[in-house]
Protein backbone atom coordinates (compact mmCIF):
# COMPACT_ATOMS: atom_id res chain seq x y z
CA UNK A 1 0.00 0.00 0.00
CA UNK A 2 0.79 3.54 0.04
CA UNK A 3 2.60 4.75 2.77
CA UNK A 4 3.61 7.96 1.96
CA UNK A 5 1.88 11.34 3.01
CA UNK A 6 2.08 13.28 -0.08
CA UNK A 7 1.78 10.88 -2.87
CA UNK A 8 0.29 7.43 -3.78
CA UNK A 9 1.24 5.68 -6.96
CA UNK A 10 -0.63 2.56 -8.42
CA UNK A 11 -1.17 0.95 -11.33
CA UNK A 12 -3.60 -1.67 -12.86
CA UNK A 13 -4.55 -3.67 -15.44
CA UNK A 14 -7.15 -3.05 -17.76
CA UNK A 15 -9.86 -5.72 -16.70
CA UNK A 16 -12.84 -4.81 -14.66
CA UNK A 17 -11.71 -5.66 -11.25
CA UNK A 18 -9.63 -3.03 -10.96
CA UNK A 19 -12.23 -0.44 -10.42
CA UNK A 20 -12.77 -1.67 -7.09
CA UNK A 21 -9.14 -2.61 -6.26
CA UNK A 22 -8.16 0.92 -7.17
CA UNK A 23 -10.95 1.92 -4.82
CA UNK A 24 -9.34 0.13 -1.92
CA UNK A 25 -5.98 1.07 -2.63
CA UNK A 26 -6.85 4.84 -2.58
CA UNK A 27 -9.60 4.67 0.30
CA UNK A 28 -6.35 3.49 2.67
CA UNK A 29 -4.21 5.53 1.83
CA UNK A 30 -6.96 8.80 2.08
CA UNK A 31 -7.62 6.90 5.35
CA UNK A 32 -3.95 6.89 6.20
CA UNK A 33 -4.24 10.85 5.53
CA UNK A 34 -7.74 11.00 8.15
CA UNK A 35 -9.06 12.37 4.64
CA UNK A 36 -12.29 13.88 6.10
CA UNK A 37 -16.10 12.51 4.75
CA UNK A 38 -17.85 13.06 3.05
CA UNK A 39 -14.87 14.54 0.87
CA UNK A 40 -13.11 11.11 1.04
CA UNK A 41 -15.96 9.36 -1.16
CA UNK A 42 -16.30 12.01 -3.71
CA UNK A 43 -12.58 11.33 -4.33
CA UNK A 44 -13.25 7.90 -4.82
CA UNK A 45 -16.73 8.28 -6.75
CA UNK A 46 -14.87 10.35 -8.96
CA UNK A 47 -11.68 8.37 -9.62
CA UNK A 48 -14.14 5.26 -9.69
CA UNK A 49 -15.81 6.71 -12.66
CA UNK A 50 -12.44 7.90 -14.52
CA UNK A 51 -11.21 4.43 -13.77
CA UNK A 52 -14.04 2.50 -15.54
CA UNK A 53 -13.82 4.17 -18.14
CA UNK A 54 -10.52 3.69 -19.20
CA UNK A 55 -11.15 -0.05 -18.34
CA UNK A 56 -13.88 0.43 -20.81
CA UNK A 57 -12.25 2.08 -23.27
CA UNK A 58 -9.35 -0.16 -23.90
CA UNK A 59 -12.08 -3.49 -23.86
CA UNK A 60 -13.74 -1.62 -26.51
CA UNK A 61 -11.11 -0.87 -29.15
CA UNK A 62 -10.32 -4.29 -31.12
CA UNK A 63 -6.65 -4.56 -31.88
CA UNK A 64 -4.95 -2.50 -29.25
CA UNK A 65 -5.44 -3.60 -26.07
CA UNK A 66 -7.71 -5.94 -24.45
CA UNK A 67 -8.57 -7.04 -20.96
CA UNK A 68 -6.03 -7.16 -19.22
CA UNK A 69 -3.38 -6.25 -21.90
CA UNK A 70 -3.25 -2.78 -21.05
CA UNK A 71 -2.83 -1.02 -17.85
CA UNK A 72 -4.26 1.89 -15.96
CA UNK A 73 -2.19 4.53 -13.88
CA UNK A 74 -3.33 6.04 -10.96
CA UNK A 75 -1.18 9.04 -8.91
CA UNK A 76 -2.79 10.74 -6.48
CA UNK A 77 -0.96 13.44 -4.60
CA UNK A 78 -1.91 16.18 -1.83
CA UNK A 79 -1.43 19.70 -2.48
CA UNK A 80 -1.78 23.23 -1.50
CA UNK A 81 -4.11 25.52 -3.03
CA UNK A 82 -3.10 30.23 -2.92
CA UNK A 83 -4.73 29.83 0.87
CA UNK A 84 -2.92 26.62 2.05
CA UNK A 85 -6.11 24.64 2.46
CA UNK A 86 -5.12 20.82 1.53
CA UNK A 87 -6.79 19.24 -1.52
CA UNK A 88 -6.00 16.02 -3.14
CA UNK A 89 -4.93 15.56 -6.98
CA UNK A 90 -5.74 12.67 -8.94
CA UNK A 91 -4.05 11.88 -12.14
CA UNK A 92 -6.07 9.07 -14.39
CA UNK A 93 -3.90 7.62 -17.33
CA UNK A 94 -4.60 5.03 -19.70
CA UNK A 95 -2.83 3.96 -23.00
CA UNK A 96 -6.20 3.36 -24.75
CA UNK A 97 -8.56 5.68 -26.96
CA UNK A 98 -11.63 7.27 -24.86
CA UNK A 99 -15.19 6.70 -26.48
CA UNK A 100 -16.99 10.28 -27.01
CA UNK A 101 -19.33 11.03 -24.31
CA UNK A 102 -21.88 11.35 -26.31
CA UNK A 103 -21.34 8.45 -28.76
CA UNK A 104 -22.88 5.76 -26.62
CA UNK A 105 -26.38 6.29 -25.05
CA UNK A 106 -25.53 3.71 -22.08
CA UNK A 107 -21.84 4.10 -20.63
CA UNK A 108 -19.79 7.22 -20.65
CA UNK A 109 -22.46 10.38 -20.72
CA UNK A 110 -23.09 9.17 -17.06
CA UNK A 111 -20.10 9.23 -15.49
CA UNK A 112 -18.91 12.58 -16.99
CA UNK A 113 -20.84 14.89 -15.83
CA UNK A 114 -21.13 12.91 -12.49
CA UNK A 115 -16.98 13.88 -12.21
CA UNK A 116 -17.62 17.55 -12.60
CA UNK A 117 -20.47 17.63 -9.82
CA UNK A 118 -18.02 16.05 -7.64
CA UNK A 119 -14.75 17.75 -8.69
CA UNK A 120 -13.58 21.71 -8.63
CA UNK A 121 -11.56 21.04 -11.68
CA UNK A 122 -12.01 17.97 -14.07
CA UNK A 123 -9.12 18.23 -17.10
CA UNK A 124 -9.42 15.58 -20.15
CA UNK A 125 -6.72 15.22 -22.68
CA UNK A 126 -6.39 12.90 -25.61
CA UNK A 127 -3.91 12.33 -27.65
CA UNK A 128 -2.26 9.20 -29.90
CA UNK A 129 -0.83 7.58 -27.01
CA UNK A 130 -3.91 7.68 -24.64
CA UNK A 131 -6.00 9.57 -22.36
CA UNK A 132 -5.12 11.64 -19.37
CA UNK A 133 -7.66 12.49 -16.61
CA UNK A 134 -6.79 15.19 -14.20
CA UNK A 135 -9.10 15.76 -11.07
CA UNK A 136 -9.00 18.12 -8.36
CA UNK A 137 -10.95 17.64 -5.69
CA UNK A 138 -12.25 20.31 -3.31
CA UNK A 139 -9.97 22.10 -0.43
CA UNK A 140 -10.63 20.34 3.16
CA UNK A 141 -10.33 22.57 6.16
CA UNK A 142 -8.02 20.43 8.06
CA UNK A 143 -7.95 16.92 8.24
CA UNK A 144 -7.45 14.83 11.02
CA UNK A 145 -5.16 12.32 11.96
CA UNK A 146 -6.41 9.34 13.20
CA UNK B 1 -45.78 -17.64 -1.48
CA UNK B 2 -42.81 -16.06 -1.22
CA UNK B 3 -39.62 -17.77 -2.87
CA UNK B 4 -36.03 -16.59 -2.94
CA UNK B 5 -32.96 -17.25 -5.06
CA UNK B 6 -29.85 -15.34 -4.48
CA UNK B 7 -25.98 -15.11 -6.74
CA UNK B 8 -23.04 -13.33 -5.88
CA UNK B 9 -20.34 -11.97 -8.40
CA UNK B 10 -16.69 -14.58 -8.03
CA UNK B 11 -15.27 -11.59 -5.62
CA UNK B 12 -17.79 -11.72 -3.57
CA UNK B 13 -18.55 -8.01 -3.34
CA UNK B 14 -21.79 -7.66 -3.62
CA UNK B 15 -24.63 -10.15 -2.97
CA UNK B 16 -28.16 -9.99 -4.72
CA UNK B 17 -31.16 -12.01 -3.24
CA UNK B 18 -34.89 -12.42 -5.84
CA UNK B 19 -37.82 -12.78 -3.70
CA UNK B 20 -40.71 -13.05 -5.61
CA UNK B 21 -44.14 -12.61 -3.49
CA UNK B 22 -46.19 -12.78 -6.77
CA UNK B 23 -47.59 -9.66 -7.19
CA UNK B 24 -43.98 -7.96 -6.46
CA UNK B 25 -40.60 -9.01 -6.93
CA UNK B 26 -38.32 -7.35 -4.50
CA UNK B 27 -34.21 -7.87 -5.20
CA UNK B 28 -31.94 -6.60 -2.60
CA UNK B 29 -28.43 -5.86 -2.72
CA UNK B 30 -25.72 -5.93 -0.51
CA UNK B 31 -22.13 -5.07 -0.87
CA UNK B 32 -20.14 -3.20 -3.82
CA UNK B 33 -21.97 -2.19 -6.39
CA UNK B 34 -19.69 -0.82 -9.39
CA UNK B 35 -18.87 -1.95 -13.02
CA UNK B 36 -17.30 -4.98 -11.89
CA UNK B 37 -20.58 -6.55 -9.64
CA UNK B 38 -23.61 -4.92 -11.87
CA UNK B 39 -24.03 -7.89 -14.38
CA UNK B 40 -24.74 -9.47 -10.76
CA UNK B 41 -27.67 -7.39 -10.56
CA UNK B 42 -28.60 -7.39 -13.94
CA UNK B 43 -28.37 -11.43 -13.90
CA UNK B 44 -31.29 -11.07 -11.46
CA UNK B 45 -32.85 -7.97 -12.59
CA UNK B 46 -33.72 -8.96 -16.14
CA UNK B 47 -35.06 -12.79 -15.58
CA UNK B 48 -37.65 -10.68 -12.77
CA UNK B 49 -38.76 -8.14 -15.51
CA UNK B 50 -39.14 -10.54 -18.20
CA UNK B 51 -40.10 -13.72 -16.71
CA UNK B 52 -42.44 -12.90 -13.54
CA UNK B 53 -45.48 -11.72 -13.21
CA UNK B 54 -45.21 -9.14 -10.48
CA UNK B 55 -46.38 -5.91 -11.72
CA UNK B 56 -44.25 -4.17 -9.91
CA UNK B 57 -40.27 -4.46 -9.22
CA UNK B 58 -38.61 -3.57 -6.11
CA UNK B 59 -34.97 -2.80 -6.09
CA UNK B 60 -33.58 -2.34 -2.47
CA UNK B 61 -30.05 -1.09 -2.17
CA UNK B 62 -30.20 0.28 1.82
CA UNK B 63 -27.49 -2.69 2.15
CA UNK B 64 -25.19 -0.98 -0.65
CA UNK B 65 -21.86 0.25 0.98
CA UNK B 66 -20.63 1.73 -2.37
CA UNK B 67 -22.75 2.58 -5.62
CA UNK B 68 -21.18 3.68 -8.70
CA UNK B 69 -22.73 5.45 -11.60
CA UNK B 70 -22.83 2.00 -13.26
CA UNK B 71 -25.21 1.23 -10.86
CA UNK B 72 -27.61 3.40 -11.27
CA UNK B 73 -27.64 3.17 -15.13
CA UNK B 74 -28.31 -0.46 -15.03
CA UNK B 75 -31.24 0.68 -12.60
CA UNK B 76 -32.33 3.34 -15.22
CA UNK B 77 -32.06 0.69 -18.44
CA UNK B 78 -34.42 -1.72 -15.80
CA UNK B 79 -36.72 0.96 -15.12
CA UNK B 80 -37.26 1.56 -19.50
CA UNK B 81 -37.55 -2.20 -19.68
CA UNK B 82 -40.11 -2.04 -16.81
CA UNK B 83 -42.18 0.49 -18.75
CA UNK B 84 -41.88 -1.63 -21.95
CA UNK B 85 -43.89 -4.14 -20.24
CA UNK B 86 -46.25 -2.02 -18.29
CA UNK B 87 -44.70 -2.50 -14.73
CA UNK B 88 -43.34 -0.53 -12.37
CA UNK B 89 -39.86 -0.26 -11.33
CA UNK B 90 -39.05 1.29 -7.64
CA UNK B 91 -35.91 1.78 -5.69
CA UNK B 92 -35.36 1.41 -2.26
CA UNK B 93 -32.95 3.78 -1.27
CA UNK B 94 -32.44 7.66 0.32
CA UNK B 95 -32.57 10.92 -1.95
CA UNK B 96 -29.68 12.03 0.21
CA UNK B 97 -27.27 9.55 -1.08
CA UNK B 98 -24.39 11.01 -3.20
CA UNK B 99 -24.72 9.51 -5.64
CA UNK B 100 -28.38 9.99 -6.09
CA UNK B 101 -28.07 13.51 -5.14
CA UNK B 102 -25.48 14.47 -7.83
CA UNK B 103 -27.16 12.47 -10.44
CA UNK B 104 -30.56 14.50 -9.88
CA UNK B 105 -28.45 17.63 -9.96
CA UNK B 106 -27.20 16.62 -12.98
CA UNK B 107 -30.58 15.77 -14.65
CA UNK B 108 -29.70 12.03 -15.72
CA UNK B 109 -32.29 9.98 -13.19
CA UNK B 110 -34.77 10.25 -15.82
CA UNK B 111 -37.76 9.89 -13.73
CA UNK B 112 -36.04 6.99 -11.48
CA UNK B 113 -38.88 6.43 -8.57
CA UNK B 114 -37.09 6.49 -5.20
CA UNK B 115 -38.48 5.83 -2.31
CA UNK B 116 -37.85 4.87 1.35
CA UNK B 117 -39.02 1.73 2.81
CA UNK B 118 -39.56 -1.64 0.74
CA UNK B 119 -43.09 -1.19 2.12
CA UNK B 120 -43.89 1.79 1.02
CA UNK B 121 -43.06 0.85 -2.83
CA UNK B 122 -45.52 -2.07 -2.11
CA UNK B 123 -48.17 -0.20 -0.68
CA UNK B 124 -47.60 2.21 -3.96
CA UNK B 125 -47.80 -1.35 -6.42
CA UNK B 126 -51.07 -1.04 -8.70
CA UNK B 127 -53.63 -3.71 -8.52
CA UNK B 128 -52.78 -6.91 -10.88
CA UNK B 129 -55.63 -6.04 -12.82
CA UNK B 130 -53.96 -2.52 -13.93
CA UNK B 131 -50.98 -4.33 -15.63
CA UNK B 132 -50.88 -4.80 -19.35
CA UNK B 133 -50.04 -8.57 -20.08
CA UNK B 134 -46.45 -9.12 -20.39
CA UNK B 135 -44.74 -8.02 -24.07
CA UNK B 136 -42.42 -10.70 -26.14
CA UNK B 137 -38.71 -9.56 -26.71
CA UNK B 138 -39.00 -7.61 -29.98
Amino acid sequence: MCDNDAACETTVPTEVMSVPRSRWHLRQWLDLLGWPQPARDDILLAVGEAVTNAVEHSTDTPGTTGPGQGVVDICARVELDARGARRVQVRILDHGRWREPDTDPTRSRFGLPFMFELMDQVTITRDTSGTEVTLVAPTVSSPTRP
Amino acid sequence: MDRSHGVSDPAGLLAVEASDRGAAVVVRAHGELDASTVEVVRSLLWPALQQSQAAVIVVDLRAVTFLAVAGMRVLIQARDRAAERGRALRVVLARSHPVVARMAVAGQLRGLVLVDTVDEALWAAPGRGQRRGPKMEP
